[in-house]
């Protein structure tokens, strides 16, 4: 009986502070994520992956045309909540939650090649990040694109901007 | 019967800009020229800008029409539209290549694809 009492107790103090947590907070997608709910957020989705992504290496070689393509396709789909040069500093991005990181930081650049690629597949639950689907061959030139934010040029988010402003961004 | 004619000619027509270029390849503006010449993987042209040239690949598509065709049909004079993608320094690399620019900018006008990617 003593043996159950513990985790009983354990539990009902872990139902009262959610409880509280949840009855002093609002809803709104403003705020930002604590750090301890944002790093639970990120086990978990890490725990949600299949496994065998996480193995998985780009097949595309990167050379400057499938870096270029994939910034052109980054420009067109994905810069409207990552930014350009991804590192978030958008409208939508401000409002969301949580909000989508920094590209360029270890967050991202961290994750295996095939957890990019299964990010962009089926997106995040629970996040704005939705699941495109889309070509293989597509995603992992955005996944090469992705590796070269950190060291992406003036030049480059030019283009970038180019792009954009063609499809009405 | 009129209702009818009117599902009909909106069939046709999502069905004909189905079978339109691929508009999810066509990222950023087109450019308009006038083949000069072609050598190899070199494509000449004479832009609004002046003289251009353009890498093809060998998964460049040229389209006339709604029809792929031989690159052979990139004669010197023919009118194009290229959509592809900048390098940086400024290289040009042709995804798709439309022969007669004209006819084919009107296609890309009623292609819903070509404004949502």
């Amino acid at each position: 009986m003593r043996k159950l009492l513990v985790p009983f107790v354990l539990a009902v103090a872990i139902g009262i502070a959610g409880y509280n947590y949840v009855v002093s907070h609002s809803f709104s997608a403003r705020e930002k994520p604590s750090a301890l709910e944002a790093a639970i957020a990120r086990r978990l989705r890490g725990l949600a992956t299949t496994p065998s992504v996480k193995t998985l290496a780009n097949p595309l070689p990167a050379t400057p045309l499938n870096i270029a393509e994939g910034r052109d396709h980054f420009a067109d789909h994905c810069a409207v909540c990552h930014a350009n040069d991804g590192s978030g500093k958008t409208a939508i991005n401000e409002g969301l939650y949580p909000p989508a990181p920094d590209m360029r930081d270890g967050v991202t650049q961290e994750l295996a090649d095939g957890e990019l690629l299964y990010i962009i597949k089926n997106g995040i639950r629970f996040t704005g990040m939705p699941g495109w689907g889309g070509s293989d061959e597509e995603n992992w030139k955005l996944v090469l694109f992705i590796r070269h934010l950190p060291e992406l040029s003036a030049e480059e988010l030019e283009l970038m901007r180019e792009v954009g402003a063609a499809s009405g961004q | 019967m009129r209702m009818i004619r009117i599902g009909l000619t909106i069939g046709l027509a999502v069905s004909s800009s189905a079978l339109a270029h691929d508009g999810a390849m066509h990222k950023g503006k087109a450019t308009h020229g006038t083949v000069v010449a072609v050598r190899g993987e070199q494509l000449m042209l004479t832009t609004e800008d002046g003289a251009l040239t353009v890498t093809l690949t060998d998964k460049t598509k040229v389209e006339r029409g709604e029809k792929e065709v031989e690159r052979g049909e990139l004669a010197p004079g023919t009118h194009v539209e290229v959509f592809g993608t900048k390098l940086p320094g400024g290289e040009l690399v042709a995804q798709e290549v439309l022969l007669d620019a004209e006819g084919s900018r009107k296609d890309h006008d009623d292609d819903p694809d070509r404004h949502t990617h």
